[in-house]
């Protein structure tokens, strides 16, 4: 509900604060350019200049308040709602600032470290708007510890049930079970890579993406089996495979989904700090050389 | 290293069954990772626990930094192993056993059977805060980049410039910090080099820099004028002249409403200087060209008169000195017949001498037309 609330916090409240916020810069600015042309030197852009350092630290203080679980000043869902309509007004109270100027130098640095939080925030906000109904969706109202518990049951059956079977299927099953990689590094949570081996009769292990190798295996067997009770277990075997690759894959998606609901975090908030400390050289370096 | 991993297990009917595996690699990972040589779950064990390592005719455990194995019911971190040895690992019981021909280490394998689901998931890693990425030494690097190119470099190039030593083009130093483009004649004078007109930090640039280089640039208003109005001190040349604006050409303002801005409401500012209002540049909104600061004299020669027009101006060079010179004068020569009408003067400009001081001053081409 918390996605679905952010933008229309109180009817938007924070969208009208922007929105007056933007238009008295808009006046700000289009007062200047009498004496010299609009830029961050006049009075009016040392203002538009104030307003967005002062935004500046106001966002950056979100992820204070958020960890101050007993603090009373107002709720953290009004607070992101603000976050975001203010970080918006924000890109353009600091393109008024610059005049729409920009070159090689440290200014422009913190402009455009300014616009990789903006814009890393963005998707941020597109993840939390679009992500979590997609992941309940995937999960069909469970968490990840039921589909891992499902998974664990899974393999504890397949296991069992394969070492009833012809010694070649027990070690393949048992093997595949051992060899499948779930997440791991960043590349492969983020596009479920899947490094996933089992070992195949005597030879090496072989490549078991998605499961469907040691499911092919498996079935291949079927048509040989001698016995009934043989074709039975296989059959079986079969089917919890197949479970246990439909349980995978969900796994993998929860994981994938997760993954890019959190990953523009590594960029918006190292690049905040890194904002932070060019912003104060940029104040700093202006008054330097005067 | 060739190893026999014998896992037991209890069946389903308390009969004990075991399954072996030949392990053979360099190493003996022991971790919950899919890629460990034995894999082992549960919440107590790391990805990468430890490793049983042969070394000579022994072997030997040792766990990853700040991990932990029984050995015999003692804690430790590593461990030479013997026949019999029992390594404990979050309820997971591993016994060294006597090797048989052909492997150099067996080891039975008793698990913990009461592993639960929430265990296994920790087996692997399903978040990115397990990957490397990290926002704590991504912030840092990032803050030390901005500290070099905005902080060290910027600082070092202005001590190397203090003590005249020479900085290579290529290196960036306080340039950085430029906030625009220079017009393209103080670029070539001044270069790199910030300090050429920003002469002392935290103090906005001083006339005194512009005349080091502008040296015949008279004042718009002479001290002595501007001491009888009320506009306060002399402005700066820096007030009117804009640098490192966009576009470059800025830097003359062209544009009327900086004149306006004091000249509008002269009554008021100008005090007991008399200068007529200034709202524009079109008619009715500027008052009549005249030569107000320029002087007549009368010279009676014989019949006729001559009017010498002069004007006061400081050695611009020099701000200091109160010696004067006439930097311009104007003769003009008048005929004026003592029986004609005397309201219409006519006059003809005769000769025109200017100092050498006041080549450039601006009354030389602002001849004087004069009517009384």
């Amino acid at each position: 509900m918390i996605h679905r609330n952010l933008l229309l916090f109180r009817g938007a409240r924070y969208l009208w604060w922007s929105l007056g916020l933007l238009v008295i810069s808009g006046v700000l600015y289009a007062t200047q350019g009498k004496v010299q042309p609009p830029n961050g030197g006049t009075w009016q852009g040392y203002v538009l200049g104030s307003i967005g350092a002062v935004l500046i630290l106001w966002l950056t203080f979100l992820g204070v308040r958020k960890r101050r679980y007993n603090s009373t000043m107002g709720t953290v869902q009004g607070w992101t709602s603000a976050h975001v309509y203010l970080g918006t007004a924000l890109l353009i109270i600091a393109t008024l600032h610059a005049g729409f100027q920009v070159g090689w130098n440290l200014h422009t640095l913190a402009y455009v470290l300014m616009i990789v939080v903006i814009a890393s925030g963005f998707f941020g906000l597109y993840s939390y708007l679009n992500h979590p109904g997609v992941i309940s969706k995937n999960r069909e109202g469970g968490s990840r510890a039921e589909l891992f518990a499902e998974l664990f049951e899974l393999d504890r059956e397949s296991r069992s049930l394969a070492q009833k079977c012809a010694p070649e299927v027990g070690i393949a099953v048992a093997s595949s079970i051992e060899r499948t990689t779930l997440g791991g590094g960043v590349y492969a949570q983020l596009f479920s890579g899947d490094e996933s081996f089992f070992v195949r009769g005597a030879g090496s292990p072989v490549r078991n993406t998605d499961q469907q190798a040691v499911v092919d295996f498996v079935a291949e067997r079927l048509p040989r089996a001698q016995k009934g009770i043989e074709a039975a277990n296989l059959q079986q075997l079969i089917v919890l495979l197949c479970r246990r690759q439909a349980v995978l894959r969900r796994i993998r998606r929860d994981i994938r989904l997760r993954g890019w609901l959190k990953i523009w975090l590594y960029f918006h908030i190292p690049v905040t700090f890194a904002l932070l400390f060019a912003l104060t050289l940029h104040i700093v370096s202006t008054f330097v050389y005067w | 290293m060739e190893a026999l991993l014998r896992e037991l297990h209890e069946g389903p009917d308390g009969i004990p069954e075991y399954r072996d595996t030949e392990i053979s690699g360099a190493d003996l990972t022991i971790g919950s990772a899919a890629d460990q040589r034995i894999q082992l779950l549960g919440r107590a064990v790391a990805p990468e626990h430890a490793v049983i390592r042969k070394s000579g005719s022994k072997l030997e455990l040792s766990c990853r930094s700040g991990e932990r194995v029984r050995v015999n019911g003692e804690p430790r971190s590593s461990s030479k192993l013997e026949i019999g040895d029992v390594i404990e690992l979050a309820g997971h019981q591993l016994t060294i056993a006597e090797a048989p021909g052909g492997f150099d280490v067996a080891i039975e394998l008793r698990p913990n059977e009461n592993i639960d689901a929430s265990e296994f998931e920790s087996a692997f890693r399903t978040d990115l805060g397990q990957t490397w990425l990290s926002k704590r030494p991504a912030a840092w690097m990032l803050v030390a980049i901005v500290l070099i190119f905005g902080v060290v470099l910027p600082v070092s190039v202005i001590v190397m410039h203090h003590a005249q030593r020479e900085v290579p083009a290529w290196v960036p130093g306080d340039d950085f910090w430029n906030s625009g483009p220079l017009s393209p004649a103080h670029q070539q004078a001044a270069g790199v080099r910030c300090d050429t007109c920003h002469q002392e930090p935290f103090v906005r640039v001083q006339d005194e820099a512009c005349q080091s280089c502008h040296k015949t640039i008279h004042d718009h208003v002479s001290p002595e004028h501007l001491a009888l109005t009320q506009l306060g001190p002399t402005q700066r040349c820096a007030t009117c002249h804009r640098e490192h604006n966009e576009p470059a050409s800025f830097l003359v303002n062209s544009s009327d409403s900086m004149c306006i801005e004091c000249h509008q409401d002269s009554t008021k500012k100008f005090a007991q200087l008399h200068v007529e209002p200034v709202t524009g540049f079109s008619a009715g909104h500027h008052p009549q060209f005249k030569a107000r600061l320029l002087k007549p004299t009368v010279i009676t020669a014989g019949s006729t008169f001559e009017l010498e027009w002069k004007t006061w101006t400081r050695r611009s060079s020099n701000r200091t000195s109160s010696s004067r010179t006439p930097s311009t004068s104007i003769r003009i020569a008048s005929c004026a017949a003592a029986t004609a009408s005397r309201s219409i003067v006519r006059t003809v400009i005769v000769s025109s001498r200017t100092a050498s001081t006041s080549s450039r001053s601006r009354w030389r081409i602002a001849a004087p037309s004069v009517t009384s």
